[in-house]
């Protein structure tokens, strides 16, 4: 009893108190775990992060609270693991929710921890990656456990646009912790994850709407109706695949530039470019076969793929350097813009110009989508978003018109004097104020009325302001087309322009920011 | 898994059930079969390499619950209906009662917007009713089909 404590008793003490923390909330719960189809909080890093590169702090952290019989409660790391680590050799740091140890509730110390990782993020330059799977607050630490929270979303703002904050919702993210997720870049939920402010029983209290978490908050809820996801996994692990390819693309901060992959060798000219659009412009194609043959080794990130579906965005590089890619979707909604649409490609231009990834903007648009709806949902504002994103935008940017381009949509996408620094057309573009059937019942309108055969006479005129305007030399004509080019050289054309385009300055007066549409 | 003849060769469309597949595993094998010859291929996506995660490197035994897709539904009854997503003329009816439809797979072609726009099933299901056909014109929201 009165023997002096010894170092070596004092080593072995440490070694059996870290396991001890490290198993969380111990075997049965980690069992638990794995029987919900969930990996544990620590077996997620150990796969996010490269070997042995894991350097946790935060460890002994202990909560204050006294109340309702915490007290005496030893809640290892207070239920999220949080620290260093590499990924793909370069640094990220991370916070890892700990659903078996109390549900991974967060408390105050819980809270804490995670602002503390978001602000070395912060210092160090590196991304932040934020595994979600938390019941909710901590109710026994009250106002405390609030305050954790807002710190979190304090902190995930002032990190944003200075390095990637990526969210993986893995298990519950339910009520205000929903809006840490919310502030970062991306959010990969898995099929085994659900996210809502309020939960099934409160609306069932309040509205009388009877629903399950999985319908309300699950991921397809999110993903194909909200739109507030931006991938879904199939479950933990792919979520990490995704999680690790999303970071591949991405630089550390916004100081340094994306990292260059290995060149793809591949021959620029691609003859199946020439036969991807059909000759007849009613019929639609899937642009992504076209992304998917400009882009390095067709491999090609879609971000948020199951909403707004009439524009395809996401990653891809070319001839090593990450590009993002902008575009139209004619085989859905005939790839018009509309309110989600457009909010959709807004919020990933912004994203990449914050982080220095240069856009590729392919277009093909009928454009904006008329309706009641639409206006009264306020398509205005939306629509405002994407032509002030790519106009604030100053990264390279790239522009290929490949068939369509008609009125409002025309300019939304990036178009010359909307600030595109190459404008590429294929001989296939439309280029005109709208479709030849509604010009021509404007410009003719007069000359259609006083013909004698008015039919006829319309068939004629519409023809003729087809055949002038549904050509991309007018616009070439009048340099709003930089050049017109062989489908087949897209890829050739858009690696070149990129290439002299790494120098680029665009310089813009100081501001605290502009006031983009929200 | 439709073709197209082109002016030499064929195209291969890959349909929405292989490319899901596709994303979970690769490389997947498929058959295909023209003008009554078959081939087996397999196909798959090549990735960037340099990119791509090193699985191998951890040593986390994951456990086959974790890997299972959930057994519990993320679908609503009002899911099963399919609706046209906006105002024009229907061109044609690829559903048909009693069929069968994954998510995804054509339920009819609506011309609109200058584009003819092929709407796909929201869910999996078996087609009830149709309630369309050709050379009608529909409403944002229009009830096409419903699924069971």
């Amino acid at each position: 009893m009165t023997a002096a404590r010894t170092l070596k008793d004092g080593i072995a003490t440490l070694h059996k108190t870290r396991e001890r923390l490290q198993l969380g909330g111990g075997a049965e719960r980690t069992q638990k775990q794995h029987s919900d189809g969930k990996l544990t909080a620590r077996e997620r890093l150990s796969l996010l992060l490269d070997k042995d590169s894991f350097q946790e702090t935060g460890l002994f952290a202990r909560h204050h609270a006294t109340l309702f019989g915490l007290a005496d409660k030893t809640l290892p790391a207070d239920g999220v693991v949080t620290g260093s680590g590499k990924v793909g050799g370069r640094t990220v740091h991370v916070a890892s929710q700990d659903f078996t140890v109390v549900g991974g509730s967060a408390g105050e110390v819980h809270g804490d921890k995670i602002a503390t990782a978001l602000k070395a993020s912060l210092t160090t330059g590196t991304p932040f990656v934020f595994i979600n799977d938390s019941g909710g607050a901590r109710v026994q630490e009250g106002v405390g456990s609030l305050a954790g929270y807002a710190r979190v979303f304090h902190h995930n703002v002032l990190l944003s646009g200075a390095v990637p904050q990526i969210s993986m919702i893995c298990g519950p993210c339910a009520g205000g912790a929903a809006y840490s997720p919310a502030l970062t870049d991306f959010i990969i939920q898995t099929r085994y994850a659900y996210m809502f402010i309020t939960g099934p029983a409160v609306i069932r209290q309040v509205t009388g709407e009877e629903i399950t978490s999985e319908q309300l908050g699950g991921a397809r809820a999110q993903m194909d109706r909200s739109g507030v996801v931006h991938f879904v996994a199939e479950n933990d692990v792919d979520a990490i695949k995704i999680c690790k390819r999303l970071l591949s693309f991405l630089p550390s901060n916004n100081l340094l530039d994306p990292p260059r992959g290995e060149h793809d060798k591949r021959h620029f000219r691609d003859e199946a470019l020439n036969k991807i659009v059909p000759d007849e412009s009613k019929l639609p194609y899937d642009v992504r076969e076209i992304i998917h043959r400009v882009v390095d080794r067709s491999d090609f990130l879609e971000v948020q793929k199951e909403f707004a579906k009439n524009v395809v965005i996401g990653f891809g590089r070319l001839v090593g350097r990450p590009v993002g890619i902008i575009a139209n979707q004619p085989s859905v909604l005939a790839g018009v813009l509309d309110i989600n649409a457009s909010d959709k490609a807004a919020r990933f231009i912004r994203f990449c110009n914050a982080f220095n990834i240069p856009l590729i903007t392919l277009v093909d648009v009928p454009g904006f989508l008329p309706g009641i709806d639409q206006e009264h949902g306020g398509i205005i504002r939306h629509g405002a978003k994407l032509l002030f994103a790519y106009s604030a935008a100053t990264v390279p940017k790239l522009t290929v018109v490949i068939r369509k381009a008609y009125g409002g949509g025309y300019i939304a996408m990036c178009s010359k004097e909307l600030g595109a620094d190459q404008v590429f057309a294929w001989p296939s573009a439309e280029i005109a104020v709208m479709g030849a059937e509604g010009a021509a019942e404007i410009v003719f309108r007069h000359e259609i009325a006083a013909a004698d055969d008015q039919e006829a006479r319309r068939g004629e005129l519409i023809d003729e302001y087809r055949n002038t305007f549904s050509t991309p030399y007018v616009a070439a004509g009048a340099r709003l087309v930089d050049d017109i080019i062989e489908p087949a050289d897209t890829r050739g054309a858009l690696a070149a322009a990129l290439d002299s385009l790494v120098t680029k300055r665009d310089i813009r007066p100081t501001k605290k920011h502009g006031n983009i549409p929200l | 898994m439709p073709m197209k003849p082109q002016n030499e060769g064929y195209r291969v469309l890959i349909a929405a059930a292989v490319s899901a597949a596709l994303e979970r595993e690769r490389p997947v094998r498929v058959r295909i079969t023209i003008e009554g010859q078959s081939f087996d291929a397999e196909v798959e996506v090549l990735s960037d390499q340099a990119a791509e995660p090193h699985e191998d490197e951890a040593d986390v035994v994951i456990p086959e619950s974790v890997l299972v897709p959930p057994l519990l539904p993320d679908t609503r009854e009002e899911d099963k209906v399919c609706r046209s997503p906006l105002a024009g003329a229907i061109v044609s009816v690829k559903a048909k009662a009693g069929r069968f439809l994954r998510q995804g797979d054509p339920v009819a072609i609506v011309e609109a917007m200058k584009m003819q726009t092929t709407v796909g099933a929201p869910v999996d299901g078996l087609v009830e009713e149709v309630a369309v056909s050709p050379g009608d014109s529909v409403k944002p929201g229009q009830i096409l089909c419903r699924l069971g």
